[in-house]
């Protein structure tokens, strides 16, 4: 298997003094969908930011497709796409121009923007909002809206934010067929929730960060099988980690 | 008791203090001073000339009155007063007064500086009238002072009056009527009976209805917002504000002209400007205002090649309120995000300040030149204003942008 992500030995943080992340290792692997939770403040939107690059780790690196920030930004940032927490539109442009200026930035041709837009507006319904500004959308349409450009770009890595939160049902679902067909065509997903219910249904593997280290990484059987209970469900276990009734450090 | 007390002070000294940054960043690197000197230098010059050429009938006093009585009734009240004081101020609402007395009483200073600024400027105006005289001078700006208290005072009254509508027309009337009969020297007794009706409507309107009222905090937070806003929105026409809250407006027609036309990535940001430049806050109306004013000047002035000045002077500022743009902030999960060399950015960004400079340039130079200069001097405006389209974006903008990227 092709690692497309790799983080290897990573400290980090906002100072030197304080750093919020110890010793992270992962990897994150081609058509694979990795689940990342913990609790608030564990250091999961820390680690998401090194990942973008826009934190520099103190020690240890991250690699895309090999290669770190340093050695080739643009290259680093086309392979990767990101749907924040919360969602930030240009408020001045309209639906439509997001898209067009995200296929323009990640090099689309004409017809490849047209077939991937057309399914991505169909999918979330927001066909007839093409010409709207960000000013009239709710949460969940904005929310949408960084789906579309994230999802439209097809690069090899994505990382995705808490997405579900102020999504409706239809949205949700959309949101999981698209991480499954991606993941079927190669891209790897680094999905950070605290609905551990879904987590559980769609993650391949799973890392669980507690005050900024990895609690326990693997699949949901390797977890279980640590943990000491095979019929555990992620929530018992990771309730049990968060409240520190296990002794476990990786 | 003793902490609200001193929360007044701290709280003043503390918008003092980031007033006081702000000036220094509008004072260091714009055309402000310059700007407003030309406008004092030509104000005065065409002021002087109006004045000379002004009938005898002509109702110099009502004009007085009016524009003094605006600046009177306007009387905003600086509480220094934030959201959250809703929260946690309110349940010391009793104890407030003094708080509130001292944001009276610095609003009123403010204000009646603004008045003496006006009584200076309208000065040549007064002794223009027949039988103004350096005492009835005097006797209308004292009137003028004590009308800001009032209104002051008044307008606090309204804070705590549920429909104050009719009240407020109430006093606009009355402070102008007063203005008026003094403006015009009216006999003594109009003048007294108009403020004894003032005197009047203040006990038994404005304080007696206020006396049974609660105090709108909503208001007062309102008023206190707009007025810091205000401040800020001017300040970030030389400044990146970051507190300012950003509006749009869509603006299809315009925008239709510059469609997206390829999907290539050099356009990217080129299309992020023009659009920003268009839709967001003020750049689009603020370049559109000065072009048009430098138009009118340069073709009213009628001033033959000097012009040329002119010209050049309103293509620096019309640069000067581009610059914000630049610091325009874009969404770091989009925009951020983008496999795209900050260089293009940069390039994008200058190529569009030159564009505008440019365009505006060929239309102020042909209305400077249709009624005085002629053809050379359409190419000598040309040539001005040309090269500070040129120098300004690949000179001053680059040089100011350059190295930002690391940051």
């Amino acid at each position: 298997m092709t690692s497309i992500l790799t983080v290897k030995h990573m400290s980090g943080g906002y100072t030197r003094q304080h750093p919020v992340l110890h010793d992270l290792s992962f990897e994150l692997n081609a058509g694979e969908l990795v689940g990342l939770v913990g609790l608030n403040g564990a250091g999961k939107s820390t680690t998401i930011k090194h990942i973008l690059g826009l934190l520099d780790p103190f020690d240890g690196e991250v690699r895309i497709g090999g290669k770190t920030i340093r050695e080739d930004k643009l290259g680093y940032r086309r392979q990767l796409a990101y749907v924040p927490e919360i969602p930030e539109l240009y408020e001045q442009l309209t639906l439509e121009e997001h898209l067009r200026l995200t296929a323009m930035a990640y090099q689309l041709d004409e017809k490849t923007f047209e077939e991937r837009s057309a399914r991505l507006l169909q999918l979330f319904r927001l066909e007839k909002r093409l010409h709207w500004f960000p000013t009239h959308f709710s949460k969940g349409m904005r929310q949408k809206v960084m789906i579309l450009c994230a999802f439209l770009a097809h690069p090899d890595l994505y990382i995705v934010d808490e997405p579900f939160v102020g999504l409706d049902p239809i949205g949700i679902q959309s949101l999981l067929d698209l991480m499954v067909e991606m993941k079927g065509e190669g891209a790897g997903i680094l999905m950070s929730t605290h609905i551990l219910s879904t987590a559980e249904q769609y993650c391949d593997r799973f890392i669980i960060l507690h005050e900024g280290i990895i609690a326990a990484q693997g699949t949901l059987d390797q977890i279980r099988k640590k943990f000491g209970d095979a019929r555990a469900s992620l929530q018992e276990i990771y309730l049990a980690v968060a409240r520190g009734e296990t002794e476990w450090i990786s | 008791m003793d902490q609200l007390n001193q929360l007044w002070g701290r709280r003043c000294s503390r918008h003092f203090q980031m007033e006081l940054r702000y000036w220094n960043l509008i004072g260091k690197n714009s055309g402000l001073m310059f700007f407003l000197y030309a406008m004092v230098i030509i104000g005065g010059f065409y002021y002087k000339k109006w004045l000379d050429g002004l009938p005898q009938d002509f109702p110099a006093a009502l004009l007085l009155s009016v524009i003094l009585a605006l600046f009177v009734m306007r009387s905003p009240i600086r509480t220094f007063m934030q959201q959250a004081d809703l929260v946690f101020l309110l349940p010391a609402e009793a104890e407030l007064e003094p708080y509130f007395r001292k944001s009276r009483f610095y609003s009123f200073s403010i204000q009646i500086a603004a008045v003496i600024v006006v009584m200076i400027v309208c000065g040549p105006l007064y002794f223009h009238m027949k039988g103004s005289s350096g005492l009835s001078y005097f006797i209308l700006t004292a009137t003028a002072v004590a009308l800001k208290g009032w209104n002051i005072d008044c307008h606090w009254k309204e804070m705590l009056i549920d429909y104050s509508q009719p009240l407020k027309i109430l006093r606009f009337t009355l402070t102008f009527l007063l203005l008026y009969s003094v403006a015009n020297q009216y006999p003594f007794y109009s003048t007294a009976a108009c403020a004894a009706v003032i005197l009047i409507a203040s006990v038994f309107l404005f304080h007696r209805q206020s006396r049974s009222g609660l105090l709108s905090w909503k208001r007062i937070v309102e008023m206190e917002e707009r007025q810091a806003m205000q401040f800020l929105r001017f300040a970030n026409l030389f400044t990146d504000v970051p507190r300012l809250k950003h509006h749009i407006h869509a603006r299809k027609m315009i925008s239709r002209l510059f469609p997206i036309r390829s999907l290539s990535s050099k356009n990217v940001y080129r299309q992020l400007y023009i659009k920003t430049f268009i839709r967001s806050d003020d750049y689009f109306s603020s370049y559109i205002r000065l072009t048009l004013i430098g138009m009118l000047v340069c073709y009213f002035m009628n001033i033959g090649f000097y012009t040329v000045f002119v010209v050049a002077s309103l293509i620096y500022l019309t640069g000067l309120q581009l610059l914000p743009l630049w610091t325009h902030p874009f969404p770091q999960a989009l925009a951020g995000m983008y496999p795209i060399p900050e260089r293009l950015r940069k390039q994008s960004f200058i190529q569009l300040v030159f564009i505008l400079l440019t365009a505006e340039t060929v239309v102020v130079s042909l209305s400077g030149a249709v009624r005085s200069a002629g053809v050379e001097g359409i190419f000598l405006f040309l040539l001005a204003g040309g090269a500070v389209s040129v120098l300004f974006p690949f000179f001053y903008v680059a040089h100011r942008i350059a190295g930002q990227d690391k940051a």
